[in-house]
């Protein structure tokens, strides 16, 4: 009889979408994160305008205490649900409390494709015609102005960070360009019309340039600040 | 995804989202046990631990609530629990199927640490009104300040057991983990695990019809 006591305990719950967000953010905040290869590059001195691109990482660079420098690889994944998911959820809460309304509501963000490197994390997000970026670093939080998902005529830029992070759409039919700036670029995959690159630190100084095969180089001068950033 | 059951646990699958230019969405649902992402994440890989927290924060903060009997600090526990288990992670192998147990393990000692830490403050609180109590007479507001004391009562009298009790209880009890996941956990044996419920079942019962 008494083994099947049980005190009284309420029920489960479901966890609250906010509340699931809101965890999701605090433990990404205060979780420490290890970046190796941007250590290794620090402890080589190389603090320069790097670029990383998708899915290629080469020094392009001629200088000779480089040229035996292996960058690490970053590549892209189409979707890293957890990293999407903790990101997604420390720009909303951003976002939220900062009372920004101008942006798509949360439980229609879809994640198209996610990339890291160096301290940025950028998750693609698409709602409804629409879609944006949403990059985190571990000090700030920035997206890009939310845009109608077009095909440009030419290469745009729709976003770049301070840290470096460059966004932007390509014309049909272009699944791969070149992306340099500053004296250093590399290989850039498209994925659903949309290219991300990043320049290890800073944005660039010269306009960048894009070279699509067949088609010719374009000067990127319009490089569009995020449409929200925040610095923790 | 993952469904919960009503003992808490979870069955979890491994949801691949694959979204390009011309494709159509990929779902593909494969198992992928804890202990799997527990050696991922030891070794650095964060969707592996993001994938151990969503499968298990739901659970976690039930259990939590159950713990302290606020949602406010149910919060707080989950997300300390899941950052220890970040620290720890590499420290340590699982070696039950379910990283569940180990994780109501760790939210029951941040449990007991907040309870040691805010008892002089919540004895303060409880002199208070209640969530507004006084001024809203909804049912549910009602109904879920009554939940809200009677749980406080059982995690009180659950804090007031001794350790060994107190652990059992906070598995098997309040978690619905097995005896035998409580027993592996706490390093003895299945009969000692019942016996200390049965102990804790007594005097819970008593400490509570006192409360009452």
């Amino acid at each position: 009889m008494n083994e099947e006591w049980t005190p009284p305990l309420p029920p489960r719950r479901p966890l609250p979408a906010e509340i699931r967000v809101r965890l999701r953010a605090r433990i990404a905040d205060r979780q420490p994160r290890r970046w190796p290869g941007l250590v290794a590059l620090v402890a080589a001195g190389v603090v320069a305008m790097t670029l990383v691109a998708v899915p290629l990482v080469r020094w392009p660079g001629p200088r000779a205490d480089m040229a035996a420098m292996t960058l690490p690889e970053v590549r892209p994944t189409l979707v890293d649900d957890a990293q999407a998911r903790a990101d997604i959820g420390r720009c909303w809460l951003r976002l939220s409390a900062a009372g920004r309304t101008d942006y798509p509501n949360p439980t229609d963000w879809v994640p198209l494709f996610t990339f890291s490197a160096f301290s940025s994390d950028v998750t693609v997000v698409a709602s409804g015609q629409t879609m944006f970026a949403c990059t985190t670093t571990p000090e700030s939080v920035a997206l890009s102005t939310p845009v109608v998902l077009r095909r440009p005529t030419t290469p745009t830029v729709l976003m770049a960070t301070t840290e470096g992070v460059i966004m932007g759409l390509v014309p049909e039919g272009v699944d791969e360009l070149r992306v340099s700036a500053d004296g250093f670029g590399a290989q850039v995959k498209v994925v659903a019309g949309i290219f991300v690159a990043a320049f290890g630190g800073n944005r660039p100084v010269t306009p960048p340039v894009a070279d699509i095969p067949g088609r010719g180089a374009f000067r990127l001068d319009s490089l569009p600040i995020p449409g929200f950033t925040q610095v923790d | 995804m993952s469904t919960i059951s009503r003992s808490g646990y979870t069955r979890a699958t491994t949801r691949v989202a694959v979204r390009a230019e011309g494709a159509s969405e990929l779902d593909t649902e494969t198992p992928t046990l804890d202990h799997v992402l527990w050696r991922r994440a030891a070794e650095g890989d964060r969707s592996a631990f993001g994938e151990l927290f969503e499968r298990h924060a739901e659970a976690v903060w039930n259990h939590a609530y159950r713990l302290t009997g606020s949602w406010a600090l149910a919060e707080d526990v989950t997300s300390a629990t899941f950052l220890t288990a970040w620290r720890k992670v590499t420290g340590m192998t699982l070696v039950r199927e379910s990283a569940l147990p180990w994780l109501y393990a760790v939210a029951g000692n941040i449990a007991r640490t907040e309870h040691r830490r805010s008892t002089r403050f919540l004895r303060a609180l409880r002199r208070l009104p209640t969530d507004g109590v006084g001024e809203d007479h909804a049912d549910a507001v009602v109904e879920r300040v009554d939940v809200d004391r009677r749980t406080r009562q059982v995690s009180h009298a659950v804090q007031s057991l001794p350790r060994a009790e107190r652990e059992a209880v906070q598995l098997c009890l309040l978690g619905g983990v097995p005896v035998a996941d409580a027993a592996a956990l706490l390093g003895i044996a299945e009969p000692s695990v019942r016996a200390r419920l049965s102990r804790a079942r007594s005097r819970l019962r008593t400490m509570l019809e006192v409360t009452r």
